[in-house]
């Protein structure tokens, strides 16, 4: 940004300077008491609230001590799952995404009365009613199938609950590549598969990689269906964490403790593809049509 | 390197019909241009022949071969869009070499430089090879468009609008490299254009569409001399052609019999400033010196009239009264529907 472009004066500077600080406020400091708490001791958390550690309260490792000892193997069974459904229903969910995202951008269906923007509409309309109603009837198909609690009915799920997500997001972004380009390549010589490979998918990157995160974060972060259909062999982190608040009074420190274990995969896989989404923005290049 | 033969070919989109019965041929290692106002067909009749659209009706032949079901890769076609198409991702070199490496080509990577070379020192885009389309003017991408339809030998070279968003110099330069281009590797090749000038500078032949149907296809020459209707009239001419009602230059004009409308090209006009009884009264509604031209745009017989002529042939204000004379010898008679009557009257 130029110097030319910014707001100028005391005012409109004051009063972003106050937003910005009012929505960090909300946005870090539930992470900070997250991290505090998981190194304080029950006394500290109970008659708190305590705010600086080495201040206000003495930091314990007692939290993480446990989770490194009696509750190891619980802890990474929660989290081996959590990463298994979310990278892996993410990844199914966008590759089928973006099958039926291009279909629904390039050729025209008509089923019955439905044409592309019905069936838009059909699949997106799964994700309008609340996880929890669908989740009843998901019980009574899993148990059927002999699904419940099991990694393949996870993944299953969470590609169900994820899928109407990647293909509204990704039938946008292929909507947006110019059909000229696949023509332009058809002409250079290069079949319908080569021309999605070298044209269609380096420039659907961003989005693919947009839809990947969200589905992944959906995932991770997900509550009601793991609570629903898992009890122990297919049980995810979040499940893990109110387990260990259910057995007694919760343990708070614990549950901070792994909750920091569970914030970071998704920074990883934020690292990980952000440079697709920064780098390589989609920029169609249109002439000066007469 | 091949003919091609559009056999009574149609397109509609949904109850618009963009071709209507289209038959044309274009001969081995010719130079056909399309020429024809924007919405005519031309961009159309070039997505059939290059298989991105498929014709509602009729066949499409090369060598005498029918390709109207082989999809665009399989017809070894190449084209240049009039929106470039250009790969977002891509450099400018990679945009030349991408044809060469498609499957099958079987170029050694010494042939492949050597094309890219040769095609870029063509279009005087040497210097933009590492570059990528966001980094390009709108001229850059359109020589790049160009360069990757030319990079290749193909049987059929398509260009939309080639040069359309050149600036002036650059677009006459090109004109004639890509006319000396195309006689050199013998390509056949079609251009679509709505310029008139530009079809004249580069085309064996023209063929002139309107309204999605040909109505005559021609060496410029006789394009110009002899259109077909007055449609064919008004688009085969860098300046507008003038008509006028018969019966109201009759007492001037002499026209023949069955004559509705008599054009005039505006350089078969001369301008007096002197009354002269043949001529017809008017005054000047605005001149254009052209350096080595001028144009002079005149009210007479209730409408603006175009003439042109060279600088030294006197010089007019506007609002000035002067007297037009039309070489009636050289008018064209049209009938009511439009149709040129005849021969050119002696």
């Amino acid at each position: 940004m130029t110097q030319d472009t910014r707001a100028r004066g005391a005012a409109p500077r004051a009063a972003r300077w106050a937003l910005l600080s009012a929505w960090s406020l909300f946005a870090g400091f539930p992470v900070y008491w997250m991290v505090v708490t998981a190194f304080k001791q029950p006394r500290d958390i109970y008659q708190g609230p305590f705010f600086l550690p080495f201040v206000d309260f003495t930091p314990t490792l007692r939290a993480w001590e446990h989770i490194a000892g009696p509750a190891r193997d619980t802890v990474l069974h929660g989290l081996a799952n959590s990463l298994l459904f979310a990278a892996g229903s993410a990844f199914i969910a966008v590759v089928l995404g973006a099958f039926a995202a291009y279909g629904l951008a390039r050729y025209p269906y008509k089923y019955g009365p439905y044409r592309n923007d019905d069936l838009s509409l059909l699949i997106v309309s799964q994700r309008i009613m609340p996880p929890i109603v669908a989740v009843i009837a998901l019980f009574a198909m899993f148990r059927a199938a002999q699904l419940l609690d099991t990694r393949v009915g996870m993944l299953i799920a969470y590609t169900w609950f994820n899928l109407p997500l990647t293909v509204f997001l990704l039938t946008d972004f292929m909507r947006r590549i110019p059909v000229e380009l696949e023509h332009a390549a058809a002409l250079d010589g290069y079949g319908k598969l080569a021309q999605i490979r070298h044209v269609v998918l380096p420039l659907a990157m961003p989005g693919l990689a947009a839809a990947y995160l969200l589905s992944f974060f959906f995932s991770w972060n997900d509550f009601i269906l793991a609570l629903m259909l898992t009890f122990r062999d297919a049980v995810t982190l979040p499940i893990v964490i109110t387990n260990l608040s259910a057995q007694m009074e919760p343990r708070w420190w614990l549950i901070s403790a792994i909750g920091i274990l569970a914030m970071l995969p998704p920074i990883v896989a934020v690292f990980l593809l952000d440079r697709f989404i920064e780098r390589r923005v989609l920029h169609a290049p249109r002439g000066e049509d007469s | 390197m091949s003919t091609l033969l559009l056999d009574d070919v149609s397109k509609n989109f949904g109850d618009r019909a963009a071709v209507s019965d289209l038959r044309l041929e274009c001969r081995d290692g010719e130079f056909l241009v399309l020429l024809g106002r924007s919405g005519a067909g031309k961009s159309t009749t070039l997505r059939l022949i290059a298989g991105i659209e498929s014709p509602t009706r009729g066949e499409i032949l090369f060598d005498g071969e029918r390709v109207t079901a082989l999809p665009p890769e399989q017809r070894d076609v190449a084209m240049a869009f009039e929106s470039y198409a250009l790969y977002p991702h891509r450099t400018v070199r990679e945009h030349l070499e991408f044809p060469l490496r498609a499957p099958g080509r079987n170029l050694t990577e010494a042939a492949i430089a050597e094309r890219v070379t040769q095609v870029a020192e063509l279009l005087e885009i040497g210097a933009l090879l590492g570059r990528r389309p966001t980094q390009l003017s709108g001229g850059q991408r359109q020589r790049v468009s160009l360069g990757r339809a030319l990079v290749r030998r193909s049987r059929l070279t398509l260009l939309d609008e080639p040069v359309a968003h050149l600036d002036a110099r650059l677009r006459h330069d090109l004109r004639g490299e890509l006319k000396r281009h195309q006689k050199a590797q013998g390509a056949t090749s079609i251009y679509a254009t709505p310029d008139f000038s530009e079809a004249a500078a580069v085309a064996d032949r023209i063929a002139v569409l309107v309204d999605g149907r040909l109505r005559q296809v021609d060496t410029p020459a006789r394009l110009y001399d002899q259109p077909a209707d007055v449609d064919v009239a008004l688009t085969a001419g860098d300046l507008k052609m003038n008509l006028f009602e018969a019966d109201r230059v009759a007492a001037f004009a002499q026209p023949v019999s069955g004559v509705h409308r008599l054009g005039i090209r505006p350089s078969d006009i001369r301008v007096l400033d002197r009354p002269d009884p043949s001529a017809l009264p008017g005054t000047v509604y605005v001149t254009e010196p052209m350096g080595y031209d001028q144009i002079v745009r005149v009210e007479a017989a209730g409408q603006v009239v175009t003439a042109r002529m060279p600088l030294d042939r006197g010089r007019f204000e506007i609002g000035q009264q002067v007297w037009l004379a039309p070489d009636w010898r050289r008018q064209h008679p049209f009938d009511p529907q439009g149709r040129r009557l005849g021969a050119r009257l002696p």
